[in-house]
C-alpha cells in the first residue's frame, strides 16, 4: 500500500456566527496518494471549497478547524505554527482558484509578481529568478513568454491569466496543487486547454492535485479519486470509475443524471427536486433527505452513518443498511 | 414555411467607441455584433452560442431595444421597431421581455415578490387589486413558486427560487418574445436542469418563442430547435439542433463541440481535438474569416478573405471557406 501524501482525517471546520454554529465541514476524511489527482465535487454550499481552505489553513475568522487532523508527510498541519505554514504554503503546497484576476497583483507585472515567489522559496538570485519565471511561462504553453513576463495581469485573457497562475503555483514544484474550481469562469475551449495543461503537468511533476468544482465533466475527465460532498459532509467516495458506473448515494446518482450529456436526446432533463438549504435550514437526519427520492422514516430521524460498499467506496446512505449489505456488488473492483 | 416570421433581424451592427488616450487622434471600434441575419418563427426556440465577447448578449440586448443598433434591421411582426414612435414602442415592449443571466443582481432587493412580478402588470395593464393579486399568483403557481412566498424579499430565495421569480416577471404579459440571456448558468447542476424543464413547459403551454442566449451548447442543447454559433460579433453557423450536434459544418462549432468534457470517465479522449489559442482582441479582429488563426483547417484564402454566410445545405448556413463535410471529419 503506497503512503498516502496528505491525510485528512475527521476534519471539522466550523464557522461560529452570531446566529448560530455551521458545521460548513462536518467529519470529513480523505486521502490523497502522490501523483493522484482526488477531487471534491458538490454545490454551493457543500463545503468543499472551505475543505481545500482548512488544508491550506487559510479559514478566516468567524471559520475555525474544530477538530480532525490534517496530515501532510506525516506533520499534522492543525497543530503546525503560522510561520512553518507558511514555509510550506507556495513550496510544498500551493493553490489556484476560481479568479485568476483577483489573485494576481494587478499593480505589479507577471514576471514580478512570479520571481518573487521562486525568490522567497527557493533562494535564488535575482537573474536565476528571472531564467526560472520565463522558463514556467513557457511550460505552461504562454508564447511570447519573454513578453509576457514584462505584462500587467489585465492586459492578459482569463485563460492566459490561469496559465500564469499555474506557473506561480507550479515554480517551487509543489507536492499538492489545490485548485478550486480551476475552469469554471473559462470559455469551454479554453478550459479544456488549462486541463489538458494540468494532465501534462502531472505526469512532468508528479503533482498530485486536489481539484474542487461543481462540474462532473470535469471531474471525470481529471479524476482518479472522487468525493462527493454535500452539507459540509462526505456522502460518497470511490474512484473515478465506479462513481460514474455504480453511484450509491442518491444525490450523486441525481448529480450525474442532472449533468447534461452531449449526446443524449431527451423530452425532459433530469433534476433533483428542492434546492440546497440555507446552513440553518438543512433537516435533522440525513441532510438529504428532504430532496431524496427514496426517502424512509429512519433518514428523517437518524444521521446516517459512512460505510464502506467495496473497496474505497464509501457512502453515507441509510439504503445500505448498517454494515453495507451489498458487498457482493463490489465484484467490479480490481 | 410561408408564415411570415415573427423576428427578423437584418445586417444587424452595433459598435463602440473604445477610443482611448488624451487626443484620440485614432478612432477605435469595438464591432460587439457585426452584420447579424436571421428570422425567428413563432414559436420557435432559437439558440445563440457563443464564448465570452462574442456578441451574443450585446445581440439580445439590441432586440429589447436596450442598446439603439448602429446599422441593420429590427423587424418584429413585420413592423421594425427602430422607427416606432416612442409611445408605441413602450407598448410593443410588453410584446418582448427579458430574462436576465444574475438572479441576484435583476431583482430589486427592496421589493416583495409580489411587487416585482406585479410590476409589469401594473405598467401596461389597469387591473384592480383583487385581480392583480390573483394575477401574480396564478403566475407564481405557473413558475412553481409556493404562494406562500409572495411577500417574501428576493434574499430569502435560492438562486434557482430568484430566476423564477424574473421567469414569473417577464410572462407575466404574456409576451410574444422571450430573450433569455443565460438564465441557467448562474445556477447549481441539479437547479439548472430544473429551470430549462421550466421554460422548455412554460414554450409549449403559452405558445412562446424564445432566443436563448448561451455560453455552452450543452445548456442550449435541450430547449432550443435550431442553433446559431456565434465568433466575434458574427454567426458562423446556424442550422437544426440535430444538425449542429451530428454534423457540425464550420470548424469552431467543431471545436466547440470536442471541448464539452464528457460526464463518463470511461470516454476520456486523451488525443481530442482541441482548438489552439485565444479568441482574438475584438478591436483588432484578425483579417479575412475572423477564426482563421484558431483553425485547424485554414488555407491561404482564409486569412485574406471574409466567407460569406451562406445556404450550404438545406437549412444549414455556414461561413466557413471549407466547410467541414462528412467525409473530412473523423
Amino acid at each position: 500500500m503506497e503512503h498516502a501524501l496528505l491525510t485528512v482525517n475527521r476534519l471539522k471546520t466550523y464557522f461560529y456566527t452570531e446566529d448560530g454554529v455551521v458545521p460548513a465541514v462536518d467529519d470529513v476524511s480523505f486521502a490523497i496518494k502522490k501523483g493522484e489527482v482526488v477531487a471534491i465535487v458538490g454545490e454551493s454550499g457543500s463545503g468543499k471549497s472551505v475543505t481545500s481552505l482548512s488544508v491550506m489553513r487559510l479559514i478566516e475568522n468567524p471559520g475555525k478547524i474544530a477538530g480532525g487532523e490534517i496530515l501532510f508527510e506525516g506533520r499534522n498541519l492543525v497543530d503546525i505554527s503560522l510561520k512553518k505554514m507558511r514555509e510550506l504554503r507556495g513550496n510544498q503546497l500551493a493553490m489556484i482558484f476560481q479568479e485568476p484576476l483577483t489573485s494576481l497583483n494587478p499593480v505589479f507585472t507577471i514576471g514580478n509578481q512570479l520571481a518573487e515567489s521562486i525568490r522567497l522559496h527557493q533562494k535564488k538570485n535575482k537573474k536565476e529568478a528571472i531564467k526560472i519565471g520565463i522558463e514556467m511561462l513557457e511550460k505552461v504553453g504562454i508564447a511570447r513568454a519573454n513578453q509576457v513576463y514584462d505584462q500587467y495581469p489585465h492586459a492578459l485573457s482569463g485563460g492566459m491569466q490561469q496559465r500564469v497562475m499555474i506557473a506561480m503555483a507550479l515554480s517551487c514544484n509543489p507536492k499538492l496543487l489545490i485548485a478550486d474550481e480551476p475552469t469554471t469562469a473559462l470559455d469551454v475551449t479554453i478550459q479544456a486547454q488549462i486541463l489538458r495543461l494540468m494532465k501534462d503537468l502531472i505526469e512532468e511533476f508528479g503533482t498530485s492535485i486536489l481539484l474542487i468544482t461543481h462540474d462532473l465533466g470535469v471531474v471525470a475527465e481529471m479524476a482518479d479519486q472522487v468525493i462527493v460532498m454535500y452539507g459540509g459532509q462526505v456522502v460518497e467516495q470511490a474512484d473515478v470509475f465506479t462513481l460514474f458506473k455504480e453511484p450509491k448515494h442518491p444525490y450523486t446518482k441525481g448529480l450525474i443524471d442532472s449533468t447534461p450529456k452531449i449526446h443524449e436526446w431527451k423530452e425532459e432533463l433530469n433534476s433533483i427536486p428542492g434546492t440546497v438549504p440555507g446552513p440553518f435550514e438543512f433537516p435533522e437526519g440525513c441532510k438529504f433527505a428532504d430532496r431524496c427520492p427514496f426517502v424512509m422514516d429512519k433518514c428523517k430521524a437518524e444521521s446516517p452513518p459512512v460505510i464502506e460498499i467495496g473497496k474505497g467506496h464509501v457512502v453515507r446512505c441509510w439504503l445500505h443498511g448498517e454494515k453495507g449489505l451489498k458487498l457482493n456488488e463490489s465484484k467490479s473492483f480490481t | 414555411m410561408s408564415q411570415n416570421p415573427l423576428l427578423e433581424v437584418r445586417g444587424l451592427k452595433k459598435s463602440f467607441d473604445v477610443t482611448k488616450g488624451f487626443l484620440k487622434k485614432e478612432k477605435h471600434y469595438l464591432y460587439a455584433v457585426n452584420d447579424v441575419s436571421f428570422t425567428l418563427k413563432k414559436g420557435e426556440v432559437l439558440g445563440i452560442v457563443g464564448e465570452s465577447g462574442c456578441g451574443k448578449s450585446t445581440l439580445g440586448n439590441l432586440i429589447v431595444h436596450l442598446h439603439e443598433p448602429t446599422a441593420g434591421e429590427i423587424l418584429f411582426e413585420g413592423i421594425s421597431l427602430l422607427d416606432l414612435p416612442a409611445e408605441q414602442l413602450r407598448r410593443r415592449r410588453a410584446d418582448i421581455q427579458i430574462i436576465f443571466q444574475d438572479p441576484f443582481s435583476s431583482l430589486n432587493p427592496r421589493k416583495r415578490v409580489f411587487d416585482i412580478i406585479a410590476e409589469p402588470l401594473r405598467t401596461h395593464l389597469a387591473l384592480s387589486k383583487a385581480e392583480l393579486k390573483q394575477d401574480v399568483l396564478h403566475l407564481m403557481e405557473l413558475v412553481g413558486l409556493n404562494r406562500s412566498y409572495l411577500y417574501r424579499y428576493p434574499h430569502e430565495f435560492s438562486g434557482g427560487q430568484r430566476q423564477r421569480v424574473g421567469i414569473a416577471r417577464a410572462i407575466a404579459l404574456r409576451p410574444k418574445l422571450i430573450i433569455c440571456d443565460e438564465p441557467v448558468s448562474a445556477l447549481d447542476v441539479s437547479i439548472q436542469s430544473q429551470i430549462l424543464n421550466l421554460l422548455k413547459k412554460l414554450q409549449k403551454e403559452l405558445q412562446l418563442t424564445y432566443l436563448f442566449i448561451a455560453h455552452g451548447l450543452p445548456a442550449v442543447k435541450h430547449v432550443s430547435d435550431r442553433i446559431a454559433v456565434m465568433y466575434l460579433g458574427k454567426i458562423v453557423e446556424l442550422t437544426t439542433k440535430e444538425k449542429l450536434f451530428m454534423n457540425p459544418m464550420h470548424p469552431y462549432t467543431e471545436g466547440l463541440l470536442s471541448a464539452i468534457p464528457i460526464p463518463d470517465p470511461t470516454e476520456r479522449k486523451e488525443q481530442r481535438k482541441l482548438l489552439e489559442g485565444d479568441i482574438p482582441d475584438p478591436v483588432n479582429p484578425p483579417a479575412g474569416c475572423k477564426f482563421h488563426p484558431r483553425c485547424p483547417y485554414k488555407t491561404e484564402i482564409c486569412s485574406r478573405i471574409e466567407p460569406e454566410f451562406t445556404e450550404k445545405e438545406v437549412g444549414h448556413f455556414v461561413a466557413c471557406h471549407h466547410p467541414l463535410g462528412k467525409e473530412n471529419k473523423e
